[in-house]
């Protein structure tokens, strides 16, 4: 019978590998595979080729198949009418016959949350809860008790953020250091709880993981070699290649889905993935409504497609080098 | 007319014009001589291999739509909204709506997915937590913090168990368990390369900042982060009825994030220096990108070609950001066909 989540987990047979860094492995020949990565000079010298062909045109196009890869993911998961009442916003009884939702995002809720007073209003029919307590009566009384105290509190701690911030702005070395700071940060959100998914996993396939883990190892140093080996080529190729690889769809994908269902902050503006997910959800809500706005699809499907591309989001309010001219005798052209 | 300015000073910056001028600061460009990035691979770890097969695991499990008048249990996928508040304002990027996720108890969030548990599917939810020590950013350690949640939606799943041949024909990597791992341990071999790639590019994207000794205003920060946020949660909050002050609250908070802040200072600098090495070495926008770009937003995007014909013939806005990526873009390959890249160990 096929395991089903909830099921007690299995504790895991196989050993937890480590988080150290080991050594770069020897660069050996792969077990046989046709598709595996070159393994001789003559190998290197296919790759560097691919490479020279790779070129800009791979770049935006490689990017593209990560932006539909995220898409696909948002559309797939995001398109079908949900069950019972929509309840988060504005206040709506719906024709649901059974009793409706309350939805928590009130004013009321929202200003309890704020000052981290209890809301007591979690499961409880909207009807009763909106006789009982007038959102704004409720505001009021929770600030009288709680409101300068959390209002003062909040200010300090966000002075003392901007000034960690315009230390970071002010010195080269404090943006590396930021960088640091976010990828550690990113690499945290990345990790996985393990769930019932993954106990069945280890339970079932450590051993094979195991035993292809060295040839795996050796295909990654293979291929860092092989790309330093192109040094000397066109490097615009070279590059072309580079930043379009660095959009590997799978790991966007996970990217995305995960920094949103943990609401680190700071971090989704850091990862590319943040636009492509936003423009799933526009993609989505276009097919939802039937009434699609052309112009923020489009602008939304830039942004994500350039974001990816770059591997960071490109600011609102900068222009590189203010093409429009260029770009709509461009756009002229291709129509 | 001063009666007007006055008006429209008055305005929240939550609420403010998208679309006012600003002002850029002049940056020479960098010298691109010398530019070196170290192509460095993480290593793939049997955890990488098992963590991958289990998402497949995931993908293949059969799902059923939960009933009105059922309870979400542990292992179930929800759709969520939600809205987080800790330290007396919204949490940042914590506003989501329409956010699938696994019911699946997570560390950075303790008890966060285990209160859904029980709950009835179209019902709302209030969770008080407290994140922990080792929460990603430290301003958030050890702090107390409230989720309104909605639950619209939960599905069942039933894993296929990993094991058996039908599982592993539908994968399409092998015919046996090791052939499958084998094809994942490509996969992430690959991935890995990229990750690389990119960091290498991060790192001369950085240098050239530090080359050019790029200062970027703190008024030009706000204004970034302000649009980004225009775009990205203001809409969303605006369907949900938020009020003025409740919007220049969530502002705020993305304002007052010290990671948003410098991840919009680094941002803004490494754009900066690109326009400037634009300008210098007279980049051009190329046009297969434009190609693909339409190819995007015909194929997903579903964008009619006779409406994209019209949205990128007479939409500004849209020529504009059209014109900025392009640019970016073309820049970017400028600079990296400059670099030379080193194996490990040889020094950047």
């Amino acid at each position: 019978m096929a395991p089903r989540i909830g099921d007690p987990r299995p504790v895991p047979q196989q050993p937890q590998p480590t988080s150290t860094r080991p050594a770069t492995p020897a660069v050996t020949p792969p077990a046989a595979r046709p598709a595996a990565q070159p393994q001789t000079a003559a190998g290197n010298a296919q790759a560097q080729q691919q490479d020279r062909f790779d070129g800009p045109i791979n770049l935006i196009g490689r990017a593209a198949n990560a932006v539909k890869s995220v898409t696909d993911t948002v559309l797939g998961l995001a398109t079908k009418t949900t069950n019972g009442q929509r309840t988060f916003g504005p206040f709506n009884l719906g024709s649901q016959p059974r009793s409706t939702v309350e939805p928590l995002n009130t004013r009321g809720s929202r200003a309890a949350s704020v000052l981290g007073t209890a809301a007591s209003v979690a499961q409880l029919p909207g009807a009763a809860y909106t006789a009982v307590r007038d959102a704004r009566n409720f505001i009021q009384n929770a600030t009288a008790e709680n409101g300068i105290k959390a209002a003062g509190s909040g200010a300090s701690l966000v002075s003392t953020a901007a000034n960690v911030a315009k230390g970071a702005i002010e010195t080269g070395n404090l943006i590396r250091n930021f960088r640091g700071i976010r990828d550690a940060a990113a690499q945290t959100i990345l990790q996985r709880a393990p769930d019932a998914a993954r106990s069945v996993v280890n339970r079932v396939a450590g051993e094979a993981a195991q035993q292809v883990l060295d040839g795996a190892s050796r295909q990654v140093a293979r291929g860092a070699a092989a790309r330093v080996a192109t040094e000397g080529l066109e490097a615009a190729a070279r590059a072309g290649a580079s930043a379009a690889r660095g959009a590997a769809p799978h790991v966007l994908a996970a990217t995305a889905g995960r920094a949103a269902s943990r609401f680190v902050p700071g971090l989704n503006v850091a990862i590319a993935a943040a636009d492509t997910a936003a423009f799933g959800a526009e993609v989505a809500n276009a097919f939802r409504t039937g009434d699609p706005n052309w112009g923020k699809l489009a602008t939304g499907g830039i942004t994500a497609l350039g974001s990816i591309a770059a591997a960071t989001n490109i600011p609102v309010v900068s222009q590189v080098g203010a093409a429009v001219s260029t770009v709509s005798s461009l756009v002229g052209s291709f129509f | 007319m001063d009666e007007i300015k006055g008006l429209l000073n008055k305005i929240p910056a939550a609420l403010a014009l998208d679309n006012a001028p600003v002002k850029l600061p002049e940056v020479q460009a960098p010298s691109l001589e010398g530019l070196t990035a170290e192509l460095s691979p993480r290593p793939i770890t049997q955890d990488d291999l098992l963590e991958r097969l289990a998402e497949l695991v995931r993908g293949q499990a059969r799902r059923r739509d939960r009933t009105g008048e059922e309870t979400v249990a542990l292992g179930d996928e929800v759709l969520l909204d939600t809205i987080g508040y800790a330290q007396g304002r919204i949490l940042p990027f914590s506003v989501r709506e329409n956010g699938w996720a696994l019911v699946n108890p997570d560390p950075l969030l303790p008890g966060f997915y285990e209160a859904l548990v029980g709950r009835q599917v179209g019902l709302s939810v209030d969770i008080a937590l407290t994140l922990p020590p080792d929460h990603p950013v430290e301003a958030l350690r050890g702090v107390p913090a409230r989720f309104l949640v909605d639950v619209k939606q939960a599905r069942e799943l039933t894993l296929p168990d990993p094991g058996s041949p039908e599982f592993i024909a539908s994968l399409g990597r092998g015919g046996t368990l090791p052939e499958v791992m084998r094809h994942l341990g490509e996969e992430l071999a690959k991935e890995r390369l990229d990750e690389a790639e990119r960091e290498a590019r991060e790192q001369v994207l950085d240098v050239l900042v530090e080359r050019a000794r790029v200062e970027v205003p703190t008024a030009l920060v706000d204004e970034e982060i302000r649009r980004r946020w225009v775009e990205a949660e203001r809409p969303l909050l605006q369907r949900k009825a938020f009020e003025p002050d409740e919007l220049q609250q969530a502002l705020d908070a993305w304002l007052q994030d010290p990671l948003t802040r410098a991840d919009a200072a680094r941002r803004l600098g490494i754009a900066l220096v690109l326009a400037a090495i634009a300008r210098r070495d007279r980049i051009q926008p190329q046009r297969e990108a434009l190609d693909s770009i339409a190819e995007l937003l015909t194929g997903p995007a579903k964008i009619p070609r006779e409406e994209l014909k019209r949205v990128l013939r007479s939409d500004a806005a849209v020529q504009e950001r059209l014109a900025n990526v392009m640019m970016q873009l073309a820049a970017l390959d400028h600079v990296m066909s400059k670099v030379k890249l080193t194996a490990p160990g040889s020094g950047a």
